[in-house]
């Protein structure tokens, strides 16, 4: 086999093709690092918000907690429901909870939807590696809230012992920082539920119920009885279930993602081609020295496919070192159901990599295959006459 | 007894096609080289010479006829078969020295090695001994751009004998240089046919160059014209 240094030293002799040439490969990986980091991001914050044995019980026929609000009766009565898991002191893992969707301020002074949630103190139980991590939880009854580091960098009043101000009825002081193990709460304010009800003037219902079964069987049990009785007829959605149907506007930006993706490839294909096409134009005479030593037709397309796989390999490498330190950032965006702001956090996890991987294959494999067949086709007699 | 035939050609023809047009290169041409004859090639451009050069080294195949080296019919070889024989059996000289620019003279050296199993110490101990027959030792770190016209073709020789072939073949390897490297080259190959009794090849347009060669072929128009056996008239080494 020719060997790799052979390669390695082309490579560096024409050095300033090769950066080009590693620049945009690195350039088209990059771009897909972050795109599918995006998606990857979202994606995990709403699958990290569902547990298996979570149900939220809604208003029969909504979609949405936002929309799915129902008599605070109903609710209380809920609570009561054997099969309920309880927590170490004895109390139930259900929680009523309210949301409102006010409109807050953020740092750059242009206005957003946020989603208050008006929790119990269940409602921590209930999430993913609930915790505060700066400051002090809320206080019921007190005006208080805790938000996110991520909302509370991006609003303007959101930090330790600010205050957010959402109208003339509905203010909260913030007193801590908490964080849920990358879950869609971290979008999210949290205040007291009965701080809530009273400054949105809402008292008799909720938007819904969040609850844990105590096992498999207590879980299929309640969802019968809440389902099926007269006194509940309400719909109670496995949480997974819940979050896999807010996840459905991923969908659009994977679509988008994978075409973009997949555009960027092609036009890298090109570029990896055309310097793999001239590495072979002017190496013709060595390869047909190559050829004439008794080096076969396969070691020659083994060069130069594996010369044009490095050529990516190295660029595409250079485009996910550059994506790297992206892992730090939050982004916004807007949940289409209540067009509510939802901080995701940037993940450059298996997916994005995978893809990363994916594209510098294929950049190396399919851009190089062209020139490699052109340098294996050549004639030795003819590449040896070559200048 | 006299030495085994080493190359034989039997009514051998060679044409190429250009459009409609068929161009007759080689014209029933018949030979026979002994083992460890050192053999010149002349004739004027388009005569034939390379053809015939590149025939005998398994590059090229005749259009009709046999043409047989070390008793390998080589018409009966495969595109894969004949490309393993070259490796084996025969070593080229470029008269351009063809020099991998990347690679050092040592890399260079030992490239055609790299095609057999021999492990990396035999390797090394091959390409030192190759190289040191042709006078470059203390050079197998330079890249071919940090030696001489004669020390690369100095280089080429070395790769061509490193895997010990049973067959040199020179196309004008002193073709660019000057009259000293090429008596020093020629000097190189006499001493390859003489102690190593290397079958040579060599195609030339220099007669000084064929006077090395203990014996000279002349073609025209792809017709061997003239066969010229000097094994006296050798010039002696230095």
């Amino acid at each position: 086999m020719i060997p790799l240094k052979y390669n390695l030293r082309n490579l560096r002799v024409r050095w300033k093709t090769t950066a080009m040439t590693m620049l945009g490969t690195g350039l088209v990986v990059w771009s897909a690092c972050l795109l599918f980091g995006l998606v990857d991001g979202l994606e995990h914050s709403l699958k990290v918000s569902g547990e298996p044995l979570d149900l939220i019980v809604m208003r029969p026929g909504s979609t949405n907690e936002t929309t799915g609000g129902f008599a605070s009766s109903k609710a209380d009565q809920l609570l009561t429901l054997p099969g309920i898991a309880r927590d170490e002191a004895g109390h139930p893992m259900a929680a009523e909870e309210i949301l409102n969707i006010p409109i807050a301020v953020r740092g750059n002074g242009t206005r957003t939807n946020v989603i208050v949630r008006g929790v119990q103190p269940a409602s921590r139980r209930l999430r993913p590696d609930f915790r505060i991590i700066e400051g002090r939880d809320l206080e019921p009854g007190k005006g208080e809230c805790i938000v996110s580091s991520a909302t509370s960098r991006r609003f303007r009043g959101a930090q330790i012992g600010g205050r957010l101000d959402f109208g003339d009825r509905e203010a909260y002081q913030v007193v801590g920082i908490f964080t849920a193990g990358g879950s869609s709460a971290e979008s999210e304010i949290w205040a007291d539920f009965q701080d809530v009800v009273r400054n949105t003037g809402r008292s008799g219902s909720v938007s819904c119920v969040q609850l844990r079964a105590a096992d498999r069987s207590a879980y299929d049990k309640l969802r019968e009885a809440i389902e099926g009785e007269a006194r509940f007829k309400l719909a109670a959605i496995p949480e997974p279930v819940y979050f896999l149907n807010q996840s459905r506007s991923s969908v659009f930006l994977k679509g988008a993602g994978t075409l973009i993706a997949v555009l960027l490839t092609i036009g890298a294909m090109f570029a990896a081609a055309n310097t793999m096409f001239a590495a072979v134009s002017t190496r013709t005479r060595e390869i047909g020295t190559m050829r004439a030593l008794g080096f076969s037709r396969r070691d020659i397309l083994i060069c130069f496919l594996g010369e044009s796989l490095i050529l990516c390999a190295l660029g595409g490498a250079g485009g996910v070192l550059a994506a790297i330190p992206l892992n730090a950032w939050t982004y916004e965006t807007s949940d289409f159901n209540s067009f509510a702001s939802v901080m995701v956090a940037f993940r450059l996890g298996p997916t994005a990599l995978s893809v990363a991987i994916g594209m510098t294959l294929a950049m190396g494999l399919f851009g190089g295959m062209m020139p490699a067949l052109r340098a294996v086709r050549l004639e030795v007699i003819a590449a040896l006459r070559e200048r | 007894m006299g030495a085994a035939t080493s190359i034989e050609l039997y009514n051998v023809s060679k044409e190429y096609h250009r459009d409609a047009f068929t161009i007759p290169v080689l014209v029933d041409l018949d030979l026979s080289v002994d083992e460890g004859e050192f053999l010149a090639l002349m004739g004027p451009s388009g005569s034939g010479k390379t053809t015939l050069l590149n025939l005998v080294a398994g590059l090229d195949r005749a259009t009709h006829g046999e043409v047989i080296v070390h008793g390998q019919d080589l018409g009966l070889l495969s595109e894969a078969q004949i490309t393993r024989w070259r490796a084996d059996n025969v070593g080229f000289i470029f008269q351009t020295y063809n020099l991998i620019p990347v690679l050092t003279a040592f890399e260079n050296v030992e490239l055609p090695l790299l095609l057999t199993s021999l492990s990396r110490k035999r390797r090394r101990q091959n390409v030192a001994t190759a190289l040191r027959i042709v006078g470059l030792e203390g050079r197998e770190h330079h890249y071919p751009r940090q030696l001489s016209g004669g020390q690369e073709q100095r280089v080429a020789i070395a790769r061509a004998i490193v895997t010990d072939p049973y067959l040199l073949v020179a196309d004008e390897p002193t073709g660019d240089l000057d009259r000293t490297t090429a008596g020093e080259i020629l000097d190189l190959l006499q001493l390859l046919n003489r102690e190593f009794e290397k079958t040579i090849v060599m195609v030339t347009h220099d007669p000084l160059a064929a006077l090395r060669a203990g014996r000279t072929l002349h073609l025209d128009k792809g017709r061997l014209v003239d066969d010229v056996v000097r094994e006296a008239s050798v010039p002696a080494l230095p």
